[in-house]
């Protein structure tokens, strides 16, 4: 160190020297060329020619050998200062740089030492910040399934493995009340279900398996239908520690069930449900009775049990297809002999409709069945009682033929006979016997007519239809031909408003009808008034005939309904006849589907109406 | 007339009808010879044994329609089905006439359809001339050409 002090204060004092030396120097050199400047000067204005070269090379040159002066002696001095000062700096540069390696070694050691307990220390950190992190998840958890449990619509309790009620969710306090916690959980229900309830208890320890019962309880005067699940709850040991009970309030869905349940059994039909699988689901009290088993021994069991063992295989198709493509309708579409068996294994004709309702995703059919072997006895008492009416009216035929016909063989003999007597040329016969076989022979004809008219009738109604195109023009001109003798002893005066309709009828009878009625209005007319008979064309909705009209007696109103009965006369004494012919246009009208109105007033007239439906 | 000894079959179940008949008939034709059978089957028996015993048989059948046992329709198709009967000429009398039994027994072969009683015109009218064509051309005479 002394030895660099005095080096310091020899570098500033030869520093010193340098600078003098240097002034020196320079001043010498500034001294010089100020003489050269004066001399350029003054000899410029003598004479520039002869003088100036040598003046100029002397000055140089001595400038030269100054310059060449200073500056090998500032070599020099630079060269020893140099010397001087780097020594003892590099020596001190060599012990700096080693002293600094020695201390980079030791730094570097100390951080990798450091580098190694950062690590243990950010491992630590880690594992703290997870273990932060779990617990503040696990308290998240719990704390959401806390609220979970709380917000429960359902009630939960944990009992410990004593039966007593170790905690109850809100659900619980609301539902068993706000005490229940620390009570006996059997205390909590009907003294009625606690040993079931033990039962189950018990049961789930055994089984170390959860289990389920449905359980009604009263609060405030009204019922709760609950549906319970117990299960086990375990230590980490899976020992069991006590039980978790979670009770469903099902009220509304019992009360929803119940609904059903009332609606299927308030109805009229027998109603079967089914799944499926072709199980009975549900069952109403009138199949019960129709089958004759009890819900209990149903429930549950296939449908098959109430088809007869023939049809079960194919029933069981019909089952599955349905399911496939279930829609509203009747089973077997009309089919006659659809039948169930009841449980003493008779069988009885059913009609059944079908219909699908889905619940929870799952489709059920509804099976309503009517016994219908009361309809089948009706239906088959009809169809007797059908045939019955059906022989009535062909033995009525019959009996009337035969009766027309076996009353007028004793006719013919009686005529015979009598006109034997009378023509007798033999037998001396008075005027008034004459008289008398005359009055048998008049009884006998009005007799004869009378069963003529009555055969006639009953032709009419035994006889199928020969239904035509008629035009009623033709058929009335020939019925005009018919009683154009009557007509012209009557003096009667007849006016067709023509032309008239075309309708459907059978001719024949359409020219009796209208013979009948004109006959009736030639007959039945005002004593000294000649007939005036009006025919025109009628019209209704889908019928279409003709109107007689005429100026007769007319037919007072409270008899109107009887002259259509047969043999009813009104005026026995105005005009011949058997009191059938209104009776037989009556009948053919009603063959023809037809109508015939009568419209009349006492003194004024009668009209008649004859209706024929007109062809669609 | 040569109808003397015609002879006429009447079949009737009802003796009254028949006695009536017979009488209008005979008063008629006088001396005329009547035939009488109850009912269908025995007029058909009847018919047989007299083709049996080549019997002469009656030159007219007078038929009632309603009988027992065997109606006069049937027995009208029996006869007019029969080669050896089928030429006699069958009236048939009815009691209670109507147009379809009368299409029936025309259609069957009878020559006449009457309503009872026989009256005396009509026999005059209708039936004398029937008599009188086969008695002088007496179609089994001539073997048996159909009618």
């Amino acid at each position: 160190m002394p030895v660099r002090y005095f080096c310091y204060i020899a570098g500033a004092l030869l520093l010193f020297v340098l600078i003098a030396a240097t002034g020196t120097t320079l001043s010498g050199i500034l001294n010089n060329l100020d003489l050269l400047a004066d001399r350029i000067d003054t000899q410029a204005i003598q004479s520039i020619e002869n003088t100036s070269g040598t003046v100029s090379t002397e000055l140089i040159t001595k400038i030269k050998s100054a310059i060449s002066n200073w500056m090998l002696f500032s070599t020099l001095l630079i060269c020893l200062l140099l010397l001087l000062f780097a020594t003892p700096f590099t020596l001190q540069h060599y012990r700096t740089l080693n002293e600094i390696r020695n201390t980079n070694l030791r730094l570097n050691n100390q951080a990798a030492t450091l580098r190694a307990t950062h690590r243990t220390i950010d491992n630590m950190l880690e594992d703290i910040i997870h273990e932060k992190k779990q617990t503040s998840r696990t308290s998240e958890i719990n704390a959401r399934l806390a609220a979970i449990i709380n917000s429960a619509e359902d009630a939960i309790f944990s009992l410990n493995m004593a039966g007593y009620v170790t905690t109850a969710n809100e659900a619980a306090l609301r539902i068993f009340g706000e005490n229940c916690e620390g009570k006996l959980f059997l205390n909590l229900f009907p003294s009625s279900a606690s040993t079931k309830l033990k039962t189950l208890l018990m049961t789930t320890a055994e089984q170390n398996a959860g289990s389920t019962l449905d359980i009604s309880i009263e609060k405030k005067k009204q019922r709760i239908d609950l549906s319970l699940t117990i299960s086990p709850i375990h230590s980490d040991q899976q020992e069991i520690i006590g039980f978790s009970v979670i009770a469903k309030d099902i009220s509304n869905t019992k009360l929803e069930e119940e609904r059903f349940r009332m609606a299927v059994e308030a109805a009229p039909n027998a109603m079967i449900m089914v799944n499926q699988m072709g199980n009975i689901v549900l069952i109403n009290s009138e199949a019960e009775a129709m089958f004759g088993y009890t819900k209990e021994e149903l429930i549950g069991q296939s449908i098959h049990q109430l088809v007869p063992p023939s049809m079960r295989s194919i029933h069981n198709l019909y089952v599955q297809n349905y399911f496939e493509a279930p829609d509203r309708r009747n089973m077997a579409r009309g089919s006659s002999d659809l039948h169930g068996q009841r449980k003493d294994g008779d069988l009885f004709p059913i009609e059944v409709g079908l219909t699908p309702i889905t619940v929870d995703k799952e489709t059920y059919v509804i099976s309503s069945i009517i016994d219908i072997s009361e309809r089948l006895q009706q239906q088959r008492a009809l169809k007797n009682l059908n045939a019955e009416l059906r022989r009535k009216n062909q033995e009525m035929e019959q009996f009337i033929y035969t009766v027309s016909h076996d009353l007028k063989a004793p006719l013919v003999t009686i005529a015979g006979f009598a006109n034997r007597l009378k023509n007798a040329n033999d037998l001396p016969l008075q005027e008034n016997h004459h008289h008398k076989l005359d009055r048998i022979l008049a009884n006998v004809r009005s007799m004869e007519s009378l069963l003529q008219d009555l055969l006639h009738l009953s032709r009419i109604i035994k006889r199928d239809l020969e239904k035509a195109l008629v035009d009623c023009n033709v058929t009335l001109q020939s019925v005009l031909d018919s009683l154009e003798g009557d007509i012209k002893k009557m003096g009667a005066q007849i006016l067709v408003e023509g032309p008239l309709p075309q309708i459907y009828a059978q001719e024949s009878l359409l020219f009796q009808c209208l013979q009948n009625i004109i006959s009736n209005a030639l007959k039945y007319s005002k004593p000294g008034v000649a007939p005036a008979i009006t025919i025109c064309t009628a019209q209704e909705a889908g019928h279409s005939g003709v109107r007689i009209s005429d100026n007769g007696i007319g037919i007072a109103e409270h008899h109107q309904e009887r002259i259509f009965h047969v043999f009813e006369r009104l005026n026995p004494d105005a005009a011949e006849g058997t009191g059938v012919g209104l009776s037989i246009v009556k009948t053919i009208m009603e063959k023809h589907s037809g109508k015939i109105v009568l419209d009349s007033v006492v003194g004024q007239g009668t009209n008649f109406t004859i209706l024929f439906p007109e062809l669609k | 007339m040569s109808t003397t000894k015609a002879t006429v079959l009447i079949v009737e179940d009802n003796p009254d009808h028949a006695e009536l008949i017979e009488a209008t008939i005979l008063d008629c034709e006088p001396g005329i010879k009547i035939l009488s059978q109850r009912n269908g089957e025995d007029a058909l028996q009847y018919l047989a044994s007299l083709k049996q015993r080549n019997a002469p048989l009656p030159d007219l059948v007078f038929m009632d329609i309603k009988m027992p046992r065997m109606n006069g329709i049937e027995t009208l198709i029996a006869i007019k089905q029969d080669p050896q009967l089928h030429y006699i000429p069958v009236v048939m009398l009815s009691t209670s006439t109507n147009e379809s039994e009368m299409r029936i027994c025309l259609k069957a072969g009878a020559e006449i359809y009457l309503a009872k009683p026989l009256q005396a015109n009509a026999f005059e009218e209708l039936i004398r001339p029937l008599l009188e064509r086969w008695r002088n051309a007496p179609p089994h005479k001539k073997g048996n050409q159909s009618l």
